[in-house]
């Protein structure tokens, strides 16, 4: 199928906007260090180990003092800087247990589970060079809960040989697709269908590449990168005639695009929009113009995202995908958080996920909505805990899924 | 120590005391209100089964003994594939393809052998009647047999497979 409208269309959306944030990027709508991913964390798409900056921004948030518990001495020890050795070494930290209900939404249970524990190392030998590296145990300790493509480790080297012009990353790590969420719940980049959702692709997703970032402009993000297909493709998917196949071929290419705008607003707003592009497949010219060859994938996605720091952050993203042969999805999100102190931010997110299946010479749509009340609390310095009440509900099927999840988040 | 100082120590012991014992009994409390607020969804209504004919001419791997196909119906199934598995020379089993731990697809059993592995998690159902042969997760699921659809007749002269689905 010719995809030049889409293309065209996601490319230009992806010109004027950007994304491709991690973790929590809400935070970098409340706080007032700038909406960049870079302002609080190494990678320059966000998630993974936190900057000096980054951990000195929630160093201090806490609805208990430590002090009046008596265990201050613990924190004075730990609250000096997260560098060490003259900036030699960075160290940071995520490590989240969950609650939650699991399994498919007419028979799900209750279940408890180590998401992550997880280290991060930054080592910076030289001002040109530095190294990032992740390790998460939790793989090792349930091994059970994963499913296929999902990686445990990262590694990359980040070059910046001249100040002004952009820096190359290479080595095994994730690529810029779609805000990068730390909730693995979210429809956004998920296969909806009738069954449990699949994934649009793996939680904690790597591959072996290679990318250049530009990040010298403040308003400006741009992002361009060449990746392997090893892990995308242990996502398995079923074309229209029922045979199970590989998402992409294991030896392709994916070519992934960031391109994102960071006004500087008056009056306290804040504000980050954007969008990304994951191309998997080649590309012809024909007559029409440019088109995929066969068995391509896409997925592009758009956010736009506004706030008052200190108060509020509203945050949207659309993505958009397709699997030739197979699938198309269209999901969006939209999330309200509001910071009531610094230390208790409540949220209420709304997402809806639409997936279109081909089977032999029918159209099937499956529409699922899913709900979410939460907050998050910081108890304590580097504590944060995550109650949630969650609403999940396919259309399809009568009545829904309610539920209550629990997350307690140790970062650093 | 003076009389007041013993006064605000003890105070202080009966409120922390007061605050462990008032939280230990709101736990199951507020656990149940919390569990109350939780319901699972209702399973998607299937179409009424029906007779189903099937063309086994179109699929030569199973009319071997220990041959398997998947197939896909629309509408059928959820719009999941299912399998026919050759049992015998008069017997063909159809089981559902997806797992019921947590959705996956299980693939087809190697040529020869009866087990359908589920890749997710690795559960090993057995392609002569969906049952669990190996459930390497047993801790946390104990397990369901893939779904069976029943076969009302096999018309091995026209090689047409008649199933309720
Ligand atoms: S989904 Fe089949 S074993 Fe988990």
């Amino acid at each position: 199928m010719r995809v030049i409208n889409y293309l065209t269309i996601s490319i230009i959306f992806s010109i004027v906007l950007q994304l491709s944030i991690e973790a929590r990027p809400q935070y970098s709508l409340l706080q007032t260090y700038g909406a960049k991913c870079q302002s609080c964390h190494v990678n320059v798409h966000g998630g993974g180990a936190r900057n000096f900056p980054g951990w000195l921004s929630r160093k201090d948030i806490t609805a208990i003092n430590p002090a009046s518990i008596g265990i201050d001495g613990f924190y004075n020890f730990i609250s000096e800087s997260n560098t060490y050795f003259n900036d030699l070494l960075l160290f940071s930290m995520d490590t989240r247990f969950q609650t939650a209900r699991w399994g498919r939404p007419d028979a799900s249970r209750r279940d408890y589970m180590v998401m992550q524990v997880s280290p991060y190392f930054v080592v910076q030998p030289f001002d040109w060079m530095h190294i990032d590296l992740y390790y998460n145990f939790a793989y090792h300790i349930e091994p059970n809960k994963r499913y296929p493509g999902m990686e445990y480790y990262n590694a990359s080297v980040y070059f910046t040989p001249f100040k002004d012009l952009p820096s190359i990353r290479a080595g095994y790590f994730q690529p810029p697709i779609g805000t990068k969420w730390d909730d693995h719940t979210l429809l956004v980049k998920r296969v909806s269908d009738q069954g449990k959702s699949q994934l649009l692709m793996p939680h904690d997703y790597s591959e072996w590449g290679i990318q250049i970032d530009y990040e010298n402009i403040d308003w400006l993000g741009a992002s361009f990168g060449v990746f392997g297909s090893e892990n995308l493709s242990k996502n398995k998917v079923r074309d229209y005639i029922g045979n199970v196949k590989s998402m992409v071929n294991p030896n392709s290419l994916s070519y992934v695009f960031r391109l994102g705008v960071y006004p500087t607003l008056p009056g306290g707003y804040t504000s980050y929009m954007g969008g990304t592009l994951l191309l998997n497949g080649g590309l012809g010219f024909g007559s029409d113009g440019f088109y995929m060859k066969n068995d391509y994938l896409y997925v592009a996605s758009l956010n736009f995202n506004i706030g008052i720091s200190d108060k509020i952050a509203l945050l949207t993203e659309y993505v958009t995908s397709e699997k030739q042969h197979s699938f198309t999805t269209d999901n969006f999100l939209i999330e309200l958080n509001y910071q009531i102190f610094d230390y208790l931010i409540l949220f209420a997110r709304a997402e809806r996920a639409t997936t279109r299946q081909r089977i032999i010479d029918k159209d099937f749509y499956t529409n699922v909505n899913q709900y979410v009340l939460g907050a998050h609390i910081n108890i304590l310095p580097y504590i944060d805990l995550l109650p949630e009440y969650r609403i999940y509900d396919r259309e399809l099927a009568p009545s829904y899924q309610s539920q209550w999840a629990f997350q307690i988040h140790l970062f650093y | 120590m003076d009389k007041n100082e013993i006064n605000n120590n003890r105070r202080d012991f009966l409120k922390k005391v007061g605050t462990f014992v008032g939280v230990t009994i709101s736990l199951p409390v507020i656990s149940s209100v919390f569990n109350s607020c939780e319901q699972d969804e209702n399973p998607i209504p299937q179409p009424p089964k029906e007779l189903t004919q099937i063309d086994l001419n179109k699929y030569p791997p199973i009319n071997t003994v220990g041959g398997s196909v998947k197939i896909l119906l629309p509408g059928k199934n959820n719009n999941n594939p299912i399998i026919l598995y050759r049992k015998s020379l008069d017997e063909i089993i159809v089981l559902s393809t997806i797992c019921r731990h947590a959705g996956c697809e299980v693939n087809l059993p190697q040529p020869g052998k009866i087990e359908l592995r589920c890749p997710c998690h690795l559960v090993i159902f057995s392609a002569e009647n969906g049952d669990i042969l190996i459930n390497p997760i047993s801790s946390e699921w104990s397990g369901e047999p893939l779904d069976k659809f029943n076969v009302i007749e096999f018309d091995k002269a026209n090689n047409i497979l008649k199933v309720e689905i």
